[in-house]
């Protein structure tokens, strides 16, 4: 755990009812770092991930962002100290627009940097606001889709509209869960080149989940690999790849106590 | 035609519909504003209760409509309003007229705030209709236990209201001056609601009602503007029961139960609750219903549950759902207004 960390967890415990789900993980990623947490199904990574981002509370241990203990905050005001989520099945507001999607991330935005909103009167959307969502939404190669209703364009671009609504905020972080999942080759490829993209441009970190092996390579220089709720191999792409025991996890050799 | 032209005549279509739509807007304002001289006293005091059925049907639909929460006992803000602006013109409180409105709004809002905290800050959305049912029938308890406010009998006689103004005193005491009192009331009170649902605000509700999760994750506080949205809800049909208490000169325990909580769940299920003005139509049907059957004791009881059932199964999005979904069929655009 680095004192320059702008995400750390130590020693976190989530446990549903007397189940203990996560047993003491610690992580951390720098600025504009990426770490992929992998695992087999039921491997707790989804559970870490809503222990990260405030979704459900932690037995013990701590999540720090940016140096502060954010252990006790909820997931909107973890958002807005700088935290990104997208979902493993894509969550955005169906019956809106495209474009009101992203108006609507762009207005929490302001709301939470404490930024000018605009004349409060004025019922439609700030001009500028809506310059902004266009702009993101045409980054995300869906400009075209700006005034259809989220409900009705495809898998693969909700998933891009999803992405714009975490960017949106302007996060020091983005938690990625699945962020590929369900998409065809070239969808897949075009969203790794995307995030790649915005971790060289704004220097966003990535914490993600994957079960694409290439898209985890592509993007990640840090793999870690949970188990039963526990870490069992953390490293770099080519020492998780030569360890024996994720080798066991994954080839079903059987559970590893550690 | 190029995808450019077409979205150009779209754009142009839409904007001069919009315009069409103010005009007509318009017009019927100025209908309803000179209706007295245009029917008879009986029509006129029922278009009157239509306009409050409608405020309150609004009320609900903010609610529900556009926040995703439902309120199954919303007539006991109705009745926070109507008894308190029944007692204060009864009783001369010694309060303007304006004043007591604005009191009986703010004191539905208070009480949606007190419900709204402890139903929404820490229970789930459920907990909230039942609360709210809750709320009505304690209410109901209580006022039928109050000698002041006419226990089962219901608080009658009360007085319309003179509201000076400073210059010039104004008389609502005869029936077609409030009534006038209570279009100019009503499309004030439409306007800002319209604003709400259209401004931030709005988008932050209806962001709400799709995906309260996804919500929380671009940093909106769901539990606040739920609370916020229960506010200006209670508050409104706090103030549309305000205004149904000089109209109808007597308050009684049938506006504080489960049956009057139902009336603007309907009449927001039959106008269309995925438009803001569904509820308006919705009250308007259930009126017109309600009148061309008076003569047949039930008959309109029938018809109502009759269409209901056919709107349920064949247009869940109501009557203005209906006519957006035909307009599409027929290739022109609808949708949402």
């Amino acid at each position: 755990m680095t004192g320059s960390a702008l995400l750390s967890a130590t020693d976190l415990r989530v446990s549903y009812g007397a189940f203990e789900v996560i047993k003491g993980v610690s992580l951390s990623v720098n600025k504009g770092g990426a770490l992929a947490i992998i695992g087999p199904n039921g491997a707790g990574k989804s559970t870490l991930f809503k222990a990260l981002t405030g979704e459900i509370g932690c037995r013990s241990g701590e999540v720090n962002l940016l140096g502060k203990n954010v252990t006790g905050l909820p997931a909107h005001l973890r958002t807005a100290e700088g935290m990104g989520r997208t979902f493993q099945v894509s969550r955005v507001f169906l019956e809106l627009t495209a474009l009101e999607n992203v108006i609507v991330a762009l207005e929490s935005r302001q709301r939470c940097k404490k930024l000018g909103q605009g004349r409060w009167w004025r019922a439609s959307p700030e001009p500028v606001l809506v310059e902004e969502a266009a702009y993101l939404l045409s980054q995300l190669g869906i400009a075209h889709l700006r005034h259809e209703i989220a409900a009705t364009i495809s898998h693969g671009d909700r998933k891009r509209l999803e992405l714009a609504l975490a960017l949106a905020l302007e996060p020091l972080i983005l938690m990625l869960d699945e962020p590929t999942a369900g998409m065809a080759p070239a969808d897949r490829m075009h969203i790794v080149d995307l995030i790649l993209s915005i971790r060289k441009e704004k220097g966003v970190a990535v914490i993600m989940t994957e079960h694409d092996m290439d898209v985890i390579f592509s993007i990640s220089e840090r793999v870690m690999v949970l188990n039963y709720g526990e870490v069992i191999a953390e490293g770099t792409v080519a020492e998780v790849r030569s360890s024996q025991t994720v080798r066991d996890v994954y080839l079903g050799q059987g559970h590893v106590s550690c | 035609m190029s995808q450019m032209s077409l979205t150009t005549v779209q754009c142009q279509q839409s904007g001069a519909e919009k315009r069409l739509g103010l005009i007509l807007l318009a017009l019927l304002v100025v209908l309803l504003f000179c209706a007295p001289s245009l029917v008879n006293p009986g029509i006129l005091f029922v278009i009157g209760l239509t306009l409050v059925q409608a405020v309150f049907a609004l009320s609900w639909n903010l609610l529900f409509g556009f926040t995703g929460l439902a309120s199954f006992g919303h007539a006991g803000f109705f009745a926070i309003g109507a008894y308190f602006t029944g007692a204060a013109l009864r009783y001369d409180f010694h309060l303007p007229f304006l004043l007591v409105l604005v009191i009986a709004g703010l004191g539905g809002a208070l009480v949606a705030w007190a419900i709204g905290v402890v139903a929404l800050k820490r229970l789930t959305g459920i907990f909230l209709a039942v609360l709210t049912v809750a709320l009505t029938e304690a209410m109901a308890k209580i006022i039928g236990f109050s000698p002041a406010l006419g226990e089962q009998d219901g608080l009658g006689n009360i007085p319309r209201p003179v509201i000076d103004l400073g210059l010039f005193d104004l008389d609502l005491t005869h029936g077609d001056a409030y009534y006038r009192f209570l279009v100019v009331a009503t499309v004030l009170i439409v306007a800002a609601l319209w604003w709400v649902v259209h401004s931030r605000l709005g988008r932050t509700f209806r962001a709400i009602r799709e995906d309260a999760d996804r919500a929380r994750f671009i940093g909106i506080d769901v539990a606040r503007y739920r609370v916020i949205s229960f506010m200006i809800s209670g508050g409104t049909a706090a103030l549309a029961g305000a205004l149904s208490a000089p109209l109808t000169r007597i308050v009684t325990l049938d506006q504080v139960n489960w049956l009057a909580s139902t009336q603007p769940i309907l009449n927001s299920l039959l106008g269309g609750f995925t438009s803001f003005w569904g509820p308006i139509v919705g009250s308007v049907a259930f009126s017109t219903i309600n009148y061309w059957t008076r003569s047949f004791p039930g008959l309109s009881e029938i018809m109502v549950g009759g269409i209901l059932v056919v709107v349920i199964l064949v247009a869940p999005t109501g009557i203005l759902g209906l006519i957006g979904k035909l307009r599409r069929n027929f290739g022109r655009k609808g949708g949402r207004t």
